[in-house]
């Protein structure tokens, strides 16, 4: 990998997938597909990201998580300990039903669709979660290359129900040591593989400080927050500092978001990061990747000695941003952040949830395609 | 089999809930209507409800087995709205009746099959069930189906 340049394009990590790989994830699901037919198929999904990425100037590059059914719930296919339920299944088991079946609602789709990773055993990492990823991308492209893997606290508060785990682990803090274990061990085996970016993605965090205790999303409803958001934090932090603790070489990013599961606005999360601001300080990361293209991310937030990757276009618009919105919103940012600290890349990912995707790969291209002709333009300025 | 009766009783002591006996099976079933969510019994209306989403997901399976039509799932999500619950509280002054006023049903399908095989046990799944024909006479209906992949 070459020196980056100034305001390096990446993306969050999610490329939607193509529908024939929709069908091939649903096939091995269900047994009737093998993991060699599907890797084929997931392998081809991923050089077409790729090369869409490449086409579109994107200087960080990522596997558009082609191989996951979404950001966190693969990790089930790796772990000793963590089965993939879906979330028909945990309807029998969540503890807040009426909220559970609220958030369905919202996501407008079947309770089977949707699948999340539940620990009902002791986790161990079995099998590397990102690594044979990274492999395969640095032997199709000479970009640096981002590997984004779900954060401690995600893993920990989403995975912890009760009626299932609580054999393993008494308490979900209990849970929380493995985890730390299991992504220290991976952040370890990237970082020495040669990875250039790894960000991890705590996207619940925002619902702690903004949803008033009312549970928004289904990676937190298993387990209803009885606790002060404020502890909650101090034990994300705590989770995440000790994941990344004594890593070097390798950028580490942190990436916090509203929600991307619908394309209605009026349903995800919003409020300023301020409230979140004194933990953000305080993680071990060089980089914040955030959300600034939707108006509900409030005004930017200083952080003076972290990186920021500024979210400069919404993934869930079918709007395409123009060069001029994403030049003012990067020349807004100048006023707070020294150039030298800022990347681009769009607010999320493009494909959170495989059936549920915010975008098309069309649309996300052109979009990313905008974000770096700003860049090239900023970089000619000097 | 051009005569069919369902017989079943229903007997309410002392309080709520009721109990069913039909055939050889008996259930519970709660006050017509509640407001309460932490409730704890299934009420008479949300017992109707859970019926036609029920027939219809279930028809739409019979459907795909009669034609040999390959699915691996199917989920109905229901959303019935009253013309006005008040009246069912009877409150003085308000207009209109406590049935229900309109419901709306999505069927959601996982299936490898044709969306025009699918489109075909959907017209023949609401045509044949004996709910949906019922209940068309009576409600605003609004049945739909979304394929997922
Ligand atoms: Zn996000």
């Amino acid at each position: 990998m070459s020196a980056l340049p100034l305001f390096p394009v990446t993306t969050v990590g999610s490329w939607p997938r193509p529908p024939a790989l929709l069908r091939a994830q649903r096939l091995k699901r269900l047994g009737r597909m093998s993991a060699e037919e599907f890797n084929r198929l997931a392998d081809e999904a991923v050089l077409e990201a790729l090369r869409l990425q490449e086409e579109a100037g994107v200087d960080v590059v990522t596997d558009g998580e082609q191989r996951r059914d979404n950001f966190y719930s693969f990790v089930s296919e790796k772990l000793d300990g963590v089965r993939l339920m879906t979330l028909a299944e945990m309807l029998d088991v969540v503890e807040d039903k009426a909220g559970f079946e609220r958030i369905l609602r919202t996501l407008d789709a079947p309770a089977y669709s949707i699948s999340t990773a539940t620990c009902v055993g002791k986790v161990r990492r079995r099998k590397p979660l990102a690594l044979d990823d990274l492999r395969f991308l640095k032997r199709h492209s000479t970009k640096a290359i981002k590997v984004t893997l779900p954060g401690p606290y995600l893993l920990t508060r989403s995975m912890y129900l009760p009626p299932l785990s609580s054999e393993a682990y008494p308490t979900k803090e209990d849970l929380g040591e493995d985890v730390v274990q299991v992504l220290w061990e991976e952040v370890q085996a990237l970082a020495q593989e040669g990875v250039d970016f790894i960000q991890l993605d705590e996207p619940v965090l925002t619902e702690l400080v903004f949803s008033q205790g009312q549970t928004r999303t289904f990676m937190c409803a298993a387990l209803a927050a009885r606790k002060d958001p404020a502890e909650e934090l101090e034990f994300a932090l705590a989770l995440l500092n000790r994941v990344v603790k004594g890593i070097s070489g390798v950028r580490i990013g942190l990436h916090v978001c509203r929600g991307n599961w619908s394309q209605k606005e009026e349903t995800l999360l919003s409020g300023s990061y301020h409230p979140l601001s004194p933990y953000l300080k305080q993680m071990q990361v060089q980089q914040l990747v955030l959300e600034y293209a939707t108006q509900r991310a409030g005004d930017l937030v200083s952080f003076p000695d972290k990186e920021l990757g500024l979210g400069v276009v919404n993934p869930r618009l079918e709007r395409v941003e123009t060069i001029d919105d994403i030049r003012r919103a990067v020349e807004r940012a100048l006023e707070t952040y020294p150039a030298d600290k800022l990347w681009l890349n769009p607010d999320c990912g493009f494909g959170t949830f495989s059936n549920r995707p915010v975008s098309q790969p069309e649309i996300a291209a052109r979009k990313l395609a905008n974000i770096s002709a700003v860049a090239r333009l900023l970089r000619e300025q000097g | 089999m051009n005569e069919y009766t369902c017989d079943l009783r229903a007997a309410v002591q002392d309080s709520e809930p009721a109990t069913v006996y039909i055939r050889k099976h008996r259930f519970s079933v709660g006050a017509p209507l509640h407001f309460d969510q932490e409730y704890p019994y299934i009420t008479a209306l949300e017992h109707a409800l859970g019926a036609l989403a029920a027939d219809i997901a279930g028809g739409l399976q019979a459907a795909a087995r009669r034609h040999r039509v390959p699915v691996d799932h199917i989920e109905a999500v229901l959303t019935g709205r009253l013309n006005n619950p008040l009246t069912y509280l009877g409150v003085v002054g308000e207009e209109g009746h406590p049935g229900l006023e309109r419901v709306a049903v999505t069927v959601y399908v996982s299936s490898p099959a044709a969306q025009e095989e699918v489109q075909r046990l959907w017209i023949e799944t609401l045509q044949r069930s004996p709910l949906v024909s019922t209940f068309r006479k009576a409600v605003h209906l609004e049945l739909s189906y979304q394929i997922v992949l």
